[in-house]
């Protein structure tokens, strides 16, 4: 009844061609976008920020990024963890040593094109090896790049505690203070990064840096180069033989998705780990990072936000609402239902509806499109 | 230049001068991979047969360590306790056949691929609630430490004449073997493919083995120029020139094979191979077990450094592909099992119940995990990080490709010999713990020469 499209005409391509072609999508989206912004002022206290909201940032882009390789270039990546610490400390390097007085979101941006050249190394077996066996090689990088930072003393400064810390840096960095060319907006820059800036003004930052990157992807994934991705992942060899070059193919999409996956591993440090080591980087990550992915859903944008989101929420509910049932537990138990739950719930989303939650809200789009009246 | 010395330079030095410990090292790392093989293999037995990459055998490993600890813990005696813990693997594999599997026939890999990482999660979970997670000692009766064999009254020259005789059978099965493959092939391509009597890789590893040889004659202990490392040096040429040797009689074997199989191949006129007799195998089998044996005893005494633990390890764990061979290869159920590893849709239009095979693949793999958790915990204790030998299988598997049996044997020697002997000689150089990703890198330059793993099907990709 709300949900219809009936007499909604395009007169231009463009219209026509709109990623959000439907009036109401648009109106949707866009409610959605403003609630993001606006109910976090409102919110108490740092809690949903530090528990949800910032690692929800967080991962929606680097699930986006191991959406781009997974779902639309089918190319299985376990490596995920890896280039998110390439990212980290790349920003790490840069803020600290390189371009102490660079923006944030230049920082970011770099970070990101850090880890793209090192996904590219470590795309290159992909032109040899397929499936569950490069799954398996993508491992190598997973665990030589974290052991790579763990050996290099270089890499964290040579610290004797051997982790990196986010320094206290602001959005735009000296281009906006006093002198620079944005002077303008001296008065209103306070830090986005290290312990003492606001967890509101992080929030936003990353809201901001998720809300571009993933108009960026959208937009890739529906041009000529996520076309040429798509038609690598359905069929390599056909893809080859229409004119896709295989190579330029493959490895753009690990450029691309480690970019994302760097962009997220900077992030992770700057707004919301604040001091890291190797660790916070390891395979685990990358397991949930892939979650997210095929839990959201394989070759939907959409996906990887939702996917994020269950991921990061699923723990967060298990731990409140455990306690909350009357259930008296000791914290041992209590961890092993939590994942005895993490995993049931899992495996039974996967048998539910294999194609991930944004197929569920195709099919909830598509319900509501005749309700009330179903024929 | 000092860091591409000891990259480069010094560890071949350092095995060449020491050779007895170099041996100890890839004894170690036998017996170690010995262990990767175990945990891989439960691995390739379900992706044979379901096409399930199962990420969840480390923690079934960890499972059947916990449940075996447990019962046991209860009073029960180790080899009831064992028979007990089977049951409970079988019974696990009933349930997921019944609530995972059965829901998720026809789903594209990955999907089944993160349903088992789904079940990785909660098999830890559960038995941890059930059986406790704090770190517990599983003890089987075999002491961790040093061989024995001081009550072996065996003479040195009649342990010298085994070894040698199982040495001189070994090398006839690999002679037998390579004339063999080089006959089927070409009978089997109708006499197209002519396999070259030596390679250019052939010819150029036999006249490296021949230079090395040779140069003892020139530079040997007596032309030892460098006062002070003399002996050292002496010793270096010495290994190096037994080196060569090996090298070059083995080219020549191999060389000596292709002839005989080429030859053969020209008097069939097409006809087909007859299979090479199981007998053989089993008198092969029987010498190299002598062999071994001797081989053993005579390390021991000659006071390199075996543990009897992983001997035990390594014995078990033949056993237990032997007989895992035999099932597949002599029982009806077997024989469904390799059906339905070839070709799902033909084995069930000829009467093969799927769902009954995987059951009894994933109770199979089950035994196995069980197997691989009674060593590795024996060894290490049982607690969670056993679960996480299955990051340790993975390289094992690309490596011997992921739908061969005798590729993860194979796979998990290689990975555990060159794991230790990286570890040993090579880790100073690039600064220590190169363990966790040296495997995956040295599966990864196998892979890229052999993108399906050395023993994995070819690929054939049509369109």
């Amino acid at each position: 009844m709300l949900y219809r499209e009936a007499g909604q005409f395009k007169s231009s391509y463009a219209a026509d061609q709109a990623i959000f072609p439907i009036a109401q999508d648009r109106v949707f989206v866009l409610a959605l976008l403003f609630a993001a912004i606006v109910v976090p002022f409102a919110l108490p206290g740092t809690y949903w920020f530090n528990a949800v909201l910032i690692p929800f940032m967080i991962f929606s882009m680097a699930a986006l990024g191991l959406n781009i390789l997974v779902g639309y270039c089918g190319q299985i990546s376990l490596g995920t963890g890896g280039f998110m610490a390439v990212g980290a400390y790349a920003s790490y390097k840069l803020t600290t040593v390189f371009f102490p007085d660079l923006g944030m979101v230049f920082v970011f941006l770099l970070s990101g094109l850090v880890a793209a050249a090192v996904g590219v190394v470590f795309g290159l077996p992909s032109l040899r090896i397929k499936g569950f066996y490069l799954a398996v090689a993508t491992l190598a990088a997973q665990f030589f790049l974290t052991w790579l930072f763990n050996k290099v003393p270089w890499f964290y400064n040579f610290n004797s505690n051997g982790t990196i810390e986010s320094p206290p840096r602001t959005l735009l960095g000296s281009i906006a203070e006093k002198g620079g060319t944005f002077e303008f907006l001296a008065g209103l820059n306070p830090l986005v990064t290290s312990p003492r800036a606001d967890p509101l003004t992080k929030y936003l930052f990353g809201l901001g840096l998720v809300v571009v990157m993933a108009l960026v992807a959208k937009n890739l994934v529906r041009g000529r180069i996520g076309r040429s991705w798509m038609a690598i992942r359905d069929m390599d060899i056909a893809a080859e033989l229409i004119g896709i070059r295989p190579m330029q193919t493959k490895l753009l999409a690990f450029a691309v998705s480690s970019f994302y996956c760097g962009v997220a591993g900077a992030m992770l440090l700057n707004l919301y780990l604040n001091s890291a080591e190797t660790l916070a980087f390891g395979i685990n990550e990358s397991f949930n990072v892939l979650f997210m992915v095929i839990i959201g859903g394989l070759g939907t944008i959409m996906g990887s936000f939702l996917g994020a989101a269950f991921i990061i929420l699923l723990p967060v509910f298990l731990t409140n609402a455990l306690p909350s049932l009357g259930l008296s537990l000791d914290t041992a138990t209590q961890e092993h239902v939590r994942l005895m739950l993490f995993g049931g719930l899992m495996i039974f989303f996967l048998i539910v509806e294999p194609h991930g939650l944004a197929r569920l809200w195709q099919i909830a789009k598509e319900k509501l499109r005749l309700w009330p009246f179903p024929h | 230049m000092e860091f591409a010395y000891k990259l480069l330079v010094s560890p071949w030095i350092e095995i060449l001068t020491g050779p007895l410990f170099f041996g100890e090292v890839v004894i170690g790392g036998i017996l170690a991979g010995v262990m990767y093989s175990l945990v891989a293999l439960g691995f390739v037995l379900i992706y044979k047969a379901s096409g399930v990459f199962n990420f969840a055998q480390g923690v079934m490993v960890l499972f059947a360590a916990l449940s075996l600890v447990g019962l046991m813990e209860r009073g029960i005696p180790l080899l009831p306790a064992i028979l007990l813990t089977a049951v409970i693997m079988l019974v696990l594999a009933l349930v997921i056949e019944r609530v995972i599997l059965r829901y998720m026939v026809n789903q594209e890999q990955i999907i089944l691929f993160m349903a088992t990482i789904g079940l990785t999660f909660f098999l830890e979970g559960f038995g941890e609630a059930v059986w406790g997670s704090n770190v517990k000692k599983l003890d089987i009766g075999i002491p961790d430490a040093k061989l024995d064999v001081s009550h072996f009254a065996i003479s040195h020259a009649a342990l010298a004449g085994i070894f040698a005789a199982a040495v001189a059978a070994s090398l006839a099965l690999t002679f037998v073997w390579r004339s063999r493959a080089v006959r089927s092939a070409i009978d089997t391509s109708k006499g197209l493919v002519q396999p070259p009597l030596m390679g250019p890789g052939t010819i150029a590893f036999g006249l490296f083995g021949l230079v090395c040889f040779v140069a003892r004659f020139f530079v040997g202990p007596e032309a030892a120029f460098i006062s002070g490392k003399a002996s050292a040096t002496a010793a270096f040429f010495a290994n190096l020139s037994w080196f060569g040797l090996g090298a070059a009689a083995l080219v020549a074997l191999l060389t000596g094979a292709t002839w005989l199989g080429r030859k053969q191949a020209a008097e069939d006129h097409g006809a087909d191979v007859p299979p090479l007799h199981y007998t053989w195998f089993v008198a092969l089998g029987a010498v190299g077990t002598v062999a071994i044996a001797a081989g053993v005893i005579w390390a021991a005494r000659n006071d390199i450094l075996i543990n009897g633990f992983e001997l035990f390890a390594a014995a078990m764990a033949a056993v237990l592909v032997i007989i895992l061979a035999v099932f597949f290869q002599k029982t009806r159920v077997g024989r469904a099992l390799r059906a339905v590893a070839d070709d799902h849709a033909a084995a069930l239009s000829v009467g093969i119940s799927l769902r009954g095979i995987w059951v009894i693949v994933w109770a199979v793999a089950g035994i196995v995990a069980l197997a691989a958790g009674i060593i590795w915990g024996g060894k290490s204790g049982v607690q969670f990080s056993l679960s996480l030998i299955a990051l340790k299988a993975l390289p094992v598997l690309i490596l011997g490709g992921f739908t061969s049996v005798p590729g993860a044997i194979v796979g998990g020697l290689i990975i555990g010999v060159g794991e230790k002997v990286a570890e040993v000689y090579w880790s100073p150089a690039i600064g220590g713990a190169i363990e966790n990703w040296f495997a995956y890198v040295l599966a990864l330059v196998f892979l890229l020469f052999r993108p399906q793993g050395l023993f994995g099907e070819k690929i054939i990709e049509r369109v």
